[in-house]
């Protein structure tokens, strides 16, 4: 018969090489692996970071990236807020992605994120509290609800409110679209938002 | 309101509805749509009673800040059907057999392994139906070692699947001529017989665990079907991983058919088929 | 009917492109990032694409050139939508082969006139 029966083997042996030290090694397998051990050591934030910045294999960066994920910690959500700011479009997105995954290490660094020079960083941060299972983060779009300058900024955080917000929010959404009236696609989204909502 | 009434059931407002759907589409990639209101709602309002959570409001926190998910779990779980019988999603073995294998072997040498990964393989169905499938459609299937491995996290269900035992509901779609030719009737059930049952390697796997998948390797295709959508969104881009270094450059993943790798992960590329949407590890990548 | 592919990550964006697209006449099918809008594409014909640049999974400018290689979204117009308004964002855009580039937030009347001058025909 065509059908063979291979034992998927043994679990392999774990690689005895400090991790750390097979986080620079030659194969992405390799680096792939020292990010997998490295997903439950806080220590290892710089090295995972800096490796990342060096890193052209997309599966090794996803793997350090999830591992900056697991680990969770301030300084870990420090490293994925820092990534907002690179001209790799695909990086700087996965850093999101990664840091709306974090949930609670997430909030004391958005604070400096949510107040960032650029716009887009501050879109950014407000679109990672769209699925932080946390509490405040209401709150966090509330204030660039009703403080940030930048149009697209005001309407990440309506998005997200729409979501996550509560009916006693609604007059607080309308009156930010109603701080820029040369723009309709805020009043649709103050609309919408309603619709969600209530 | 009949709010304190307890034969009475939570209310589901149209906006409820909308908003339930939105954050469910989000989270899964699954959307309801308006014709499935009945489905949605009485589900959620079962889940409400048991809660204790009848205003649909409290119970929507619920399920988007409680730290363990394991409410939203238990309504994933509800809210997706997880029947398991033989050919189930059948035109992926199509595709399998018309598009894949044929792009795989170009490839080989006469008498390589074919390495198939079925996870989760649950109590069998699926693993024992890609054997059929291949025995019975595929004109290649004696040029090649197939192999095929069949993994689940849970061990009391691979013990099934090794037995290999299944009633009449189970094989409803497979044809009678293909029953006769790899079962064997026992005390009213199918069993597949010993040398199909004995070429498939069993082995436990927890799929969103990348180390604990080692010698998990050169797979040139996995099905990892109606699985991902169980897992929360960190978890599905650890599975997918771990699929990701299963794989050699080339090979093949299939999904279910809800499920697609555009909310999953970005290490796959689109691969479009007649029978089938499918996603391959780039050639190009370094194995 | 003309239809076209809206790929953007915020719900409140596809919902006013929906809304302003359809009151004109337009069909309009969504996508939430750059994979799930190749998707889409390569299981039905578009007549345009508007499409974000940042989003989860695949970007716009990934999106776009990879979608120019594949026989379903080659010819297809797509403009690209973005909250980005220097320079150097629209050359990237061009160079990853949009056919226009606009900055958030657009008016619905550019909106449907832009949709109506791309997609080559009256709704």
């Amino acid at each position: 018969m065509a059908l063979i029966r291979k034992h998927p083997g043994a679990p392999a042996p774990a690689a005895a090489e400090d991790p750390l030290v097979a986080l620079e090694g030659a194969t992405a397998a390799e680096r792939r692996e020292a990010a997998h051990r490295l997903a439950g050591d806080p220590s290892a934030v710089g090295p995972l970071a800096d490796r990342l910045d060096r890193e052209a294999d997309r599966s090794v960066r996803e793997a350090i990236l999830l591992a900056l994920g697991r680990i969770g910690t301030a300084e870990a959500a420090d490293s994925l807020f820092a990534l907002l700011g690179s001209e790799d479009v695909w990086l700087r997105n996965a850093a999101i992605e990664t840091l709306a995954e974090m949930d609670a290490a997430v909030i004391g660094a958005l604070d400096g994120a949510l107040s960032d020079p650029d716009s887009d960083r501050r879109i950014f941060a407000v679109n990672v509290l769209v699925s932080l299972r946390h509490p405040a983060a209401a709150d966090y779009a509330r204030r660039a609800l009703a403080e940030d300058a930048h149009v697209n900024v005001v309407a990440a955080a309506i998005d997200v409110l729409a979501e996550i917000g509560t009916p006693e929010m609604i007059p607080e959404i309308e009156a930010a679209a109603e701080r820029f009236p040369d723009a309709p696609f805020l009043r649709f989204a103050a609309r919408a938002a309603r619709r969600r909502i209530a | 309101m009949t709010a304190h009434d307890p034969r009475s059931a939570p209310v589901v407002s149209d906006s409820d509805f909308v908003r339930f759907r939105d954050f469910f589409y989000r989270k899964t990639g699954i959307m309801f749509a308006d014709n499935k209101r009945y489905f949605v709602d009485k589900r959620l309002q079962e889940r409400m009673l048991v809660s204790g959570q009848t205003l649909f409001r409290d119970y929507f926190n619920t399920i988007r800040f409680q730290a363990s998910g394991q409410e939203l779990q238990t309504l994933v779980n509800l809210m997706t059907v997880n029947e398991t019988y033989f050919y189930r999603e059948e035109y992926q073995f199509r595709c399998l057999v018309q598009s894949i294998l044929p792009e795989v072997t170009r490839r080989k040498r006469p008498g390589e392994a074919v390495r198939i990964w079925s996870v989760p393989c649950s109590t069998g169905e699926e693993p024992y139906s890609i054997a059929f499938q291949l025995l019975d459609t595929w004109p290649e299937v004696d040029r090649y070692d197939i192999e095929i491995v069949a993994s689940d996290i849970d061990t009391t269900v691979l013990d099934q699947a090794k037995r290999g035992l299944y009633g009449d509901r189970a094989v409803q779609h497979v044809p009678k001529p293909t029953l006769e030719r790899y079962t064997r009737r026992v005390r009213g059930a199918y069993e597949v017989i010993p040398d199909i049952r004995d070429s498939i390697a069993f082995a436990r796997v927890n799929l969103s665990d990348p180390l604990s998948t080692r010698q998990f390797r050169n797979f040139d295709v996995v099905f990892c079907r109606n699985l991902l959508i169980y897992f929360d969104d960190a978890s599905r881009r650890d599975a997918a991983q771990t699929i990701y270094e299963a794989l050699k450059p080339g090979g093949f993943v299939c999904l279910g058919h809800s499920e697609s790798m555009s909310r999953i992960s970005s290490l796959f590329e689109l691969r479009k088929f007649t029978d089938a949407i499918v996603y391959q590890k780039p050639l190009s990548a370094e194995a | 009917m003309t239809r076209i592919l809206v790929v953007d990550d915020a719900t409140t964006v596809r919902m006013y492109y929906r809304d302003v697209l359809e009151e004109a006449g337009f069909a309009v099918e969504e996508a939430v990032n750059g994979f799930e809008g190749l998707e889409k594409a390569v299981a039905e014909s578009f007549d345009l694409i508007l499409v974000d640049v940042n989003m989860p999974k695949m970007d716009g400018y990934a999106f776009l050139r990879q979608g120019r290689t594949m026989p379903e979204l080659q010819a297809v117009p797509a403009v690209m939508i973005s909250t980005e308004s220097a320079a150097q964002d629209r050359e990237r855009a061009y160079a990853a082969g949009a056919n226009l580039y606009l900055v958030k937030p657009v008016r619905p009347e550019v909106l449907t006139e832009v949709a109506t001058v791309m997609a080559g025909v009256v709704p």
